[in-house]
């Protein structure tokens, strides 16, 4: 008999799945680990079609609220974020007609600038949903992960580069490092704990500090 | 590894979709029960946000923004499984576009009953401009054509003529449905008879 193969791992996206259905069995807190993820983004997003700072707020809760609502017909038939930012965008268009006002940018113009395209135009205007403060945070923070990254010893520097430059599962990091996915779990773990350590404060500044 | 450590590794784990099973739901029942998850999550995100996307990273979620959405979920029912839906209807149920499946049906049925009526409008006079046409022709016009035939040599009425070229149509009908080639000969053999 021969042994049965094991399981694929699974990716940030199974990770993303498996909230959801979380959240659907009832726990809401599985719903409050992808609006973290997905905060920061979703507001981008609507800051390209709004230039009121404080709308671009109050769409992104609403965003969040209605695709909380909607959880229950996501089936991961599409990644959770090109479905949330589905909702986004008709969330953000309702809320203009009602308020009578035309988008600032049209949609065409915001599918080119999703995060997945990182050469779009738009993309590198400022948006409402960002001040000259937190892009200079937004800064500030890339530079002390960058500074951070230098100062890691080799092999977690390679293990988090793999990882999430790279992009490679834990298995193929292994793989070309030579090593037990164990350990690259606690490399890469380590590097992000250095890492951690010194953007805390600007992370803690940014975005309040009662977590 | 202490329990504030073993939280945050299984944070690091959790955002690499590393976890499954027994040692996902542990994690899960830790970001309940302990802030620091939550902190570790934001904290790996951002850092992952910055290591890809460089000074244009999006920065670290805002707390004050997930407190404020914890108080209106608080309000919300629970999501319940239901048929799958795309996202826009999920939003807002809006009346089919026009480019809808059924208006299409509709379309075609219209463009095909307006091609048979042109079709009809074009063919059906000459196909049957024969003498069973004759007798379709409405009264009115039978006295101008057949009552008042002319003796001798025709004259020709120039008004005639010129109404006739005036008002003259597709495939050489007139609004009367007959080709007005027919009517001036018709008037023409009736003196022969």
């Amino acid at each position: 008999m021969t042994p049965k193969p094991p399981a694929p791992a699974p990716s940030p996206t199974d990770t993303d799945l498996m909230l959801v259905e979380r959240t659907v069995a009832g726990d809401q807190k599985a719903y409050e680990l992808l609006v973290i993820k997905y905060q920061r983004r979703i507001e981008r997003l609507i800051g390209r079609m709004v230039r009121d700072t404080d709308l671009v707020q109050d769409i992104a809760q609403e965003t969040f609220i209605r695709a909380y609502r909607a959880l229950g017909q996501f089936r991961g038939d599409a990644q959770f974020y090109t479905w949330l930012y589905r909702i986004a965008v008709n969330t953000a268009k309702k809320a203009l007609v009602d308020l009578k006002r035309d988008p600032v940018v049209s949609e065409s113009a915001l599918r080119g600038g999703d995060d997945e395209d990182e050469t779009s135009g738009v993309e590198n205007e400022l948006t409402s949903a960002e001040t000259p403060e937190t892009v200079l945070a937004a800064k500030e923070i890339a530079a002390t992960v960058n500074s951070a990254m230098e100062a890691l010893p080799d092999e977690l520097r390679q293990a988090v580069t793999l990882r999430e430059i790279e992009g490679l599962s834990y298995e193929e990091i292994a793989e070309v490092m030579n090593c037990p996915i164990g350990t690259v779990r606690s490399r890469i773990f380590r590097a992000r704990e250095a890492i951690s350590a010194k953007v805390k404060p600007l992370l803690e500044n940014q975005s309040g500090k009662r977590w | 590894m202490d329990r504030t450590e073993q939280t945050r590794e299984w944070m690091s784990a959790l955002v690499d979709g590393q976890l499954r099973d027994v040692e996902f739901s542990q994690a899960m029942q830790r970001v309940a029960d302990d802030a620091e998850a939550l902190r570790a999550w934001r904290d790996y995100q951002a850092i992952g946000d910055a290591l890809r996307s460089g000074d244009r990273a999006c920065g670290g979620a805002s707390s004050e923004f997930l407190q404020k959405l914890q108080a209106q979920l608080a309000a919300q029912p629970l999501p319940q499984r239901e048929a799958p839906l795309t996202s826009f209807e999920a939003v807002n149920a809006a009346p089919p576009a026009a480019n809808d499946g059924r208006w299409k049906i509709a379309a075609g049925f219209a463009s095909v009953a307006a091609l048979a009526a042109l079709t009809w409008n074009v063919v059906a006079p000459t196909a049957t401009s024969t003498a069973p046409q004759m007798a379709a022709t409405p009264a009115t016009v039978i006295p101008v054509a057949v009552t008042e035939p002319p003796r001798g040599n025709m004259v020709r009425d120039p008004s005639l003529d010129k109404l006739l070229a005036a008002h003259r149509q597709l495939g050489s009908a007139t609004v009367l449905q007959q080709p007005a080639g027919f009517l001036r000969n018709a008037t023409f053999e009736g003196a022969g008879r």
